[in-house]
């Protein structure tokens, strides 16, 4: 019974040992090769330690030195009282791996989430681009509909304007007139040229006798008229016979 | 040359005879050509005043005369006259 039980101490406090080795592999980040050689391939997860035990502070640190030497000797009695709590402590560079493994995991997903929402908005405003397009199409129909107002008001001033095309045109033939007008009065000049010494019918020297028809006391009649151009007249008045 | 009156025509022809003129005597009792001559003298019972024209070929009057009663112009004037207009 005494052998078993010094086996299972043995044991255990090997085991102890191994875990203060990885300990010290842990806290010692930048002279953890020197216990790589003791704990083999433990070296690798201590990596994952290192950012644990430095939160762990000092109690590894001052186990360190005795951990080494104390494996064979110090193996029955003092590892119980320290091998719990280290045992206990095991556990948590466990846990830490694993947390940060989470929280890599909750960080890691986190931006790609955040990468999909970037994503999404762009699909969004593609929809709302097609959304645009809607209202594109809608305006068309809207353009469409001014074009039938302009062309109806096209056509009627395209008819408007060939009547005021047919208005110029008399105008332009109101102009000949106006030219023809002219020479009337071009003749009308030599007239008023003839018409000056022309005189006016009166009593008065210089004026034109006034014509008369009167019979004769022979018979027949005399006319002013058939006289002229014939040669100079005299006309005599006179009181009465007497 | 032509001699006007207001006369009618039996004192016309008696005025012819007894002057022996070679001119034509004309009369005019209705006195419409003595008035547009302007020689009526209503202040001696509407007969014409002695009075002369002369009127060139072209019917314009060249020289006149305008007596009152008893007046009128010598042959010389109406010579002279003619004389103008021909020359």
């Amino acid at each position: 019974m005494k052998l078993s039980g010094l086996r299972l101490t043995v044991a255990l406090s090997a085991v102890l040992l191994l875990s203060y080795g990885l300990l010290a592999c842990g806290e010692s980040s930048t002279g953890g090769d020197q216990e790589a050689g003791a704990s083999g391939a433990a070296a690798e997860p201590t990596h994952t330690a290192v950012a644990v035990p430095q939160a762990n502070t000092a109690p590894p640190a001052a186990t360190q030195a005795p951990a080494l030497p104390t494996p064979q000797p110090a193996v029955p009695v003092q590892p119980r009282g320290t091998a719990q709590p280290r045992s206990a402590l095991e556990p948590t560079p466990t846990r830490w791996p694993v947390e940060t493994a989470a929280s890599q995991a909750t960080l890691t997903p986190a931006p790609v989430p955040t990468a999909i929402p970037v994503v999404q908005p762009t699909a969004t405003p593609e929809s709302t681009a097609t959304a645009a397009p809607p209202t594109a199409t809608a305006v068309p129909p809207t353009a469409t509909a001014p074009p039938p107002t302009a062309t109806a008001a096209a056509q009627p001033t395209a008819t408007a304007v060939p009547p005021t095309a047919t208005a110029v045109p008399p105008t332009a033939t109101a102009v000949p007139p106006t030219a023809t007008a002219v020479p009337p009065t071009a003749t009308a000049v030599p007239p008023t040229a003839t018409a000056a010494p022309e005189p006016v019918t009166g009593t008065e020297v210089g004026q034109l006798a006034p014509s008369f028809t009167l019979p004769r006391f022979d018979g027949g009649e005399f006319s002013t008229d058939e006289r002229l151009g014939q040669g100079n007249l005299v006309i005599v008045f006179y009181r009465a016979y007497w | 040359m032509v001699a006007i009156s207001v006369d009618n025509l039996s004192n016309a022809q008696a005025m012819a005879r007894n002057s022996g003129v070679p001119f034509p005597i004309l009369y005019n009792p209705e006195k419409d050509v003595v008035q547009a001559y302007g020689v009526l003298n209503p202040q001696d019972n509407n007969l014409a005043r002695p009075s002369t024209f002369v009127i060139d070929s072209s019917g314009v009057i060249r020289w006149k005369y305008l007596g009152s009663t008893y007046d009128r112009p010598s042959p010389q004037q109406v010579l002279q006259a003619l004389a103008d207009i021909s020359g």
